[in-house]
């Protein structure tokens, strides 16, 4: 058994860290599997630096990135979607309130000649038009929007 | 070794096959049974193997321990209780789809 030694892994593991592998858990996953073919090399008589720089051919650093980044992609791809779907479910209810609320002003306004049952129906739907882009649809398109931000970031 | 297209949509099934024959497997020794049951034809990239083991733990299919080993962390994954159901049907279908494929390559034209 070729036992690495403890500088010997923080060697590796700042070389991840370096490449942008910050994921902490994959991390762990990364550095183990990085670990075990430098100890194969070990056992085939290689020195630490040589086996270290046969290893780091299977993880260069645009490995390493794809490991981090679709990772990253699986893990928050069903919660990315369900706030898209949000963004245009809310977006488009906060538009059909909006023109219900003039299809209300006109029907019973001018057709109906019935001005106050429209203010109170065109009224209801402004608010609730109002409310739906407020609460929902901005701070998720704000949310979305910082996401991709911080992810580029990142990258 | 097989193109990179070709093994893609497999890597998930046989991932689930190694971990369905052992009670649990780390993602090293995943990629060596994998080489060596295929005798080399089939190599699993780490980028490939890690977002997916990620994924499948994310969803619940599959549960991690972790231990101490040579001055890291070693992540043991096996397949939990809740993902069983999910992993045979998985397989079933990956076997179904591996005899649909033995059907379009050997036709038997009457």
């Amino acid at each position: 058994m070729h036992n690495l030694k403890d500088y010997e892994i923080a060697h590796m593991r700042d070389y991840l860290i370096q490449h942008g592998l910050s994921y902490e858990d994959v991390q762990d996953d990364v550095l183990d599997h990085l670990c075990c073919e430098v100890e194969d090399l070990l056992k085939e008589g290689k020195a630490f630096e040589e086996a270290f720089e046969e290893a780091r051919k299977d993880f260069s650093p645009e490995e390493i990135a794809t490991i981090q980044s679709d990772t990253l992609y699986y893990l928050t791809i069903k919660r990315t979607c369900i706030m898209i779907k949000g963004i245009f479910i809310s977006a488009y209810l906060a538009l059909a309130l909006f023109a219900f609320s003039f299809g209300f002003d006109f029907l019973f306004g001018v057709a109906l000649n019935d001005p106050a049952t429209g203010n109170l129906l065109s009224g209801l739907c402004k608010f609730m038009g109002v409310s739906i882009f407020s609460f929902a649809f901005l701070p998720l398109f704000v949310l979305y929007g910082y996401k991709r931000f911080m992810k580029q970031l990142a990258t | 070794m097989y193109s990179k297209e070709l093994i893609k949509g497999t890597i998930k099934p046989i991932i689930l096959k190694m971990l369905s024959e052992k009670d649990s497997m780390y993602g090293y020794e995943i990629v060596q049974a994998v080489k060596a049951l295929s005798q080399g034809k089939i190599h699993i990239k780490e980028g490939s193997l890690y977002p997916i083991l990620h994924s499948l733990k994310k969803d619940g299919v599959l549960e991690t321990e972790s231990r101490e080993v040579g001055g890291r962390i070693r992540k043991y994954y096996s397949i939990s209780q809740k993902g069983t159901p999910q992993v045979e049907a998985s397989l079933n279908e990956f076997s179904d789809f591996v005899q649909t494929l033995q059907l379009i390559l050997n036709p038997k034209i009457a």
